[in-house]
């Protein structure tokens, strides 16, 4: 029997491909951690690599969806902006250290990161939605401070039309040469501003600056700046987080993050510094002052600092947005989901329990139903399993939570085939003819009856990864794969085993 | 083993009643679904949820109130599994870590995150267009495909028999006050193939039969339906008890996918035993 010993080669290739795609899955996920510690990084990360993917929602991690709002820009201007994010994220993140990321755009304005492994959701959030739009502005000089201030309190007095009461001027406070406003009386000052900004004079702009703790008060400073700023962030060459070791008392061992600018940026920074001795200049990041420190002398090197961070992971993150760039425009999260680690476990263990006692099932009563030819077509099962996840390692497909929910489905769907093909032959059997030739015009009427039947699922499940965001474009996957699979394994495969045992083992009785 | 010898049911006969049964179960769905409406989760509504995961058991109540506390009345709260964890599903602007700081703080226990979703409003109505879209590119195709491989009247009738059973699984879970998300929507897709398919089987073999018997379309296509009855069981069944394991032993996670698939498979099952054929013998009839 020639051609039957092609179609066992056939398989038999088939399964060895499929087990070497595997072993690498499989030597993975059964590292003890000790070992894991033991291992080189680059043979763990290559090893993770080749392994299974497994989906956030069961390794635990982060999915963002951001959207670039780019009002009143034309289509393609908001896709450059997106390719310019994408290109920034991603900066960020390689420079923040997480392992595989994922960035993709999605339609015109979004972008998908998934960031497996991730927990600290509001620094993530931080470091990849902040502008970083950096600007260097004066600050304006006391007197002017006086005039606009006095100008704002007259003309919200004339708008609350009471003279005596003072709704601005009294709410704030002289604070080492600051201005200060209560962390409590914040929102209300900030809707007086904007109440009176038409009357502030162009060339001002007001800010905030950060919340600071002060004689156990908390403060927020208010700052009255040069509108057009002085310097912008695109002049910036490097930025590094240090510890400040220079001579002022106040900052001595605080965070800082060091700038450097590029020659036109020092040029530029050197004649400001110059003309400016003795005022002034606030360093705003996304429209917050971070600091507003005096220049004392000229600058002509071209660093500058800026403190006022919390933490050194702060002055860390601040860095690394100053470095990658700012953001084209500024961008919002529609969408984010997450999974924390032992979720993701939890999901693990009881996916697989269910998918096991399913199978179990499944498996016993092929068994006692069909005798022996329900064996061959558990045999078929287990094989098309093993193909699943294979194909799925080979191919970097991600298997997520409903993803094993599609695979204990094909558990139950996969063996349609063999109860077609089965009861078929049990009907062709009945009608007298010989085992051959009733296996034969089984497997032959049942094919086509199958493939129709099940390209219908395959169309659904191509709907469904077309539909789906993340999970669910792992159950279309898996549930596709798996009837694909299910046409090997379920009909190919039995039929070489039915053929063995009827042309060469020369079985007159078949249990089935 | 066998479970029917031959069969001979007159399932064609009992048409007329099995018309008024999913004449029932159909409208009731649509009323159910019209008048209780169903309940979107927040990927089609827009807003957060958070999974919680207490050291100690606490009464929903006391969650509630805690909730209450900083003005989240309108927070619903669901025990996930046990009375340790918790899912809190809200549209206050609020982060989920606040939460957490909260009841720590207040109730004085430890408390950890164990999900988070938050999805905007203008994301939750494309989602809900997208699932619409989808179920009814689905269909659409369904009846290309089988009008192709079939015939035009077998194509209707299948698509009248699964949107027959979508509405009618979305009904029951409507009427079982369960959510409707992005899961479940995979879940009515699922359904649509697999209704389908098990048409397509019965279809198939009354095709077949068509060629070389001799009678009418209606002996012929109830001799179909039981010819292929142990297997239309058989399958049904091996797929229904995979669904049942996974809906209880799969985790909270899964629990209203596997619902919708249970009841999805029922229903689907039946309409292609009673409805699709007895669809086209009366629409041949007429003509």
């Amino acid at each position: 029997m020639k051609v039957l010993r092609w179609r066992i080669l056939v398989v038999v290739l088939a399964f060895i491909i499929a087990i070497l795609f595997l072993i690498p899955s499989i030597q993975y996920y059964t590292l003890s951690p000790s070992s894991i510690q033991k291992m080189p990084k680059e043979k763990l990360n290559s090893l993770r690599k080749r392994a299974l993917h497994l989906g956030l929602d069961l390794r635990g991690g982060m999915h963002l969806l951001l959207e670039v709002k780019g009002d009143g820009l034309t289509k393609e201007k908001i896709r450059d902006a997106r390719d310019r994010v994408i290109e920034i994220v991603r900066n960020r993140i390689d420079a923040w250290g997480v392992f595989e990321p994922a960035i993709q755009a999605i339609g015109d304005a979004r972008v998908l990161i998934q960031l497996p492994g991730v927990m600290e959701r509001e620094r993530a959030r931080e470091l990849i939605g902040k502008t970083a739009q950096l600007t260097f502005h004066l600050v304006a000089e006391p007197e002017e401070i006086q005039n606009v201030f006095n100008l704002i309190e007259k003309k919200l007095q004339e708008e609350i039309k009471d003279t005596v009461v003072s709704p601005f001027l009294s709410c704030l406070r002289y604070d080492r040469g600051d201005i200060v406003v209560r962390e409590e009386n914040f929102d209300s000052i900030q809707k007086l501003i904007e109440k009176a900004s038409s009357f502030i004079p162009e060339k001002y702009t007001i800010l905030w600056g950060r919340v600071e703790e002060r004689g156990g008060i908390k403060i927020r400073p208010l700052y009255l700046l040069k509108k057009i700023p002085e310097l912008t962030g695109e002049y910036i060459s490097d930025a590094r987080h240090t510890i400040y070791q220079g001579g002022d008392p106040s900052l001595q061992g605080r965070p800082i993050v060091e700038l450097s600018l590029d020659k036109k940026g020092t040029i530029i920074f050197s004649r400001v510094t110059e003309q400016n001795v003795g005022k002034r200049l606030a360093i705003v990041l996304d429209n917050i002052v971070q600091s507003a420190p005096y220049i004392r002398e000229r600058i002509p090197t071209g660093n500058a600092m800026i403190s006022g961070m919390e933490s050194m992971e702060e002055a860390k993150e601040l860095a690394i947005v100053l470095r990658s760039g700012a953001l084209p425009a500024p961008v919002e999260v529609v969408e984010e989901r997450s999974v924390g680690p032992l979720l993701g476990s939890d999901s693990i263990k009881n996916g697989i329990r269910a998918g096991i006692i399913g199978m179990i099932i499944v498996f016993l009563f092929m068994a006692i139903y069909y005798l022996v030819s329900g064996l061959i077509a558990n045999f078929a099962l287990l094989l098309n399993l093993i193909f699943i996840l294979s194909l799925l390692a080979a191919f970097k497909g991600t298997l997520t939570l409903p993803g094993i929910a599609g695979i204990i489905l094909v558990v139950g769907m996969a063996v349609d085939a063999n109860v077609l093909i089965f009861e078929r032959i049990r009907e062709e059997i009945a009608s007298g003819k010989s085992i051959k030739s009733a296996i034969d015009t089984g497997y032959g009427r049942a094919f086509v009856t199958i493939l129709d039947a099940n390209l219908t699922t395959i169309i659904t499940a191509i709907v469904l990864l077309w539909f789906g965001t993340g999970p669910i474009r792992g159950f279309g996957l898996t549930l596709s794969l798996g009837i694909i699979c299910s046409f090997f394994t379920a009909i190919f495969v039995t039929k070489i085993i039915f053929d063995y045992m009827v042309n060469v083992k020369k079985v007159k009785k078949i249990y089935i | 083993m066998k479970f029917f010898k031959t069969t001979n049911i007159d399932f064609l006969g009992k048409r007329y009643f099995a018309y008024i049964v999913s004449g029932i179960l159909f409208l009731s769905s649509i009323l159910i679904i019209l008048i209780k409406g169903p309940k979107y989760g927040i990927d089609f509504t827009g807003g957060q949820i958070a999974q919680i995961r207490f050291e100690k058991e606490f009464s929903p109540e006391i969650i509630r109130g805690e909730l209450a506390k900083i003005g989240m009345q309108k927070a619903e709260i669901q025990k996930y599994g046990s009375e340790k964890d918790y899912l809190i599903k809200y549209s206050e602007k609020i982060d989920p870590d606040s939460l957490i700081k909260i009841f720590k703080k207040n109730l004085k226990v430890e408390a950890e995150l164990e999900r988070t979703e938050k999805v905007g409003p203008r994301v939750g109505k494309e989602l809900q267009y997208k699932a619409i879209e989808a179920v009814l590119i689905a269909m659409v195709l369904m009846l290309i495909y089988i009008a192709l491989r079939f015939n035009l009247k077998f194509g209707v009738a299948t698509v009248l028999a699964i949107f027959h059973d979508v509405i009618i699984t979305l009904g029951f879970l409507v009427l079982l006050n369960r959510e409707i998300t992005i899961p479940v929507i995979a879940a009515l897709l699922t359904i649509v193939g697999y209704s389908i398919n098990d048409s397509i089987i019965v279809s198939d073999r009354i095709r077949e039969n068509l060629k070389k018997m001799k009678g009418s379309f209606f002996e012929i296509a109830n001799k179909s339906i039981n010819q292929t009855l142990s297997r239309t069981i058989i399958t049904s069944g091996t797929t229904l008890v995979v669904v049942l394991t996974l809906l209880f032993l799969g985790g909270p996670i899964l629990r209203d996918f596997s619902l919708a698939l249970a009841i999805g498979i029922i229903v689907g099952t039946y309409s292609s035993v009673y409805v699709v054929a007895s669809v086209v013998n009366d629409w041949q009839r007429k003509r």
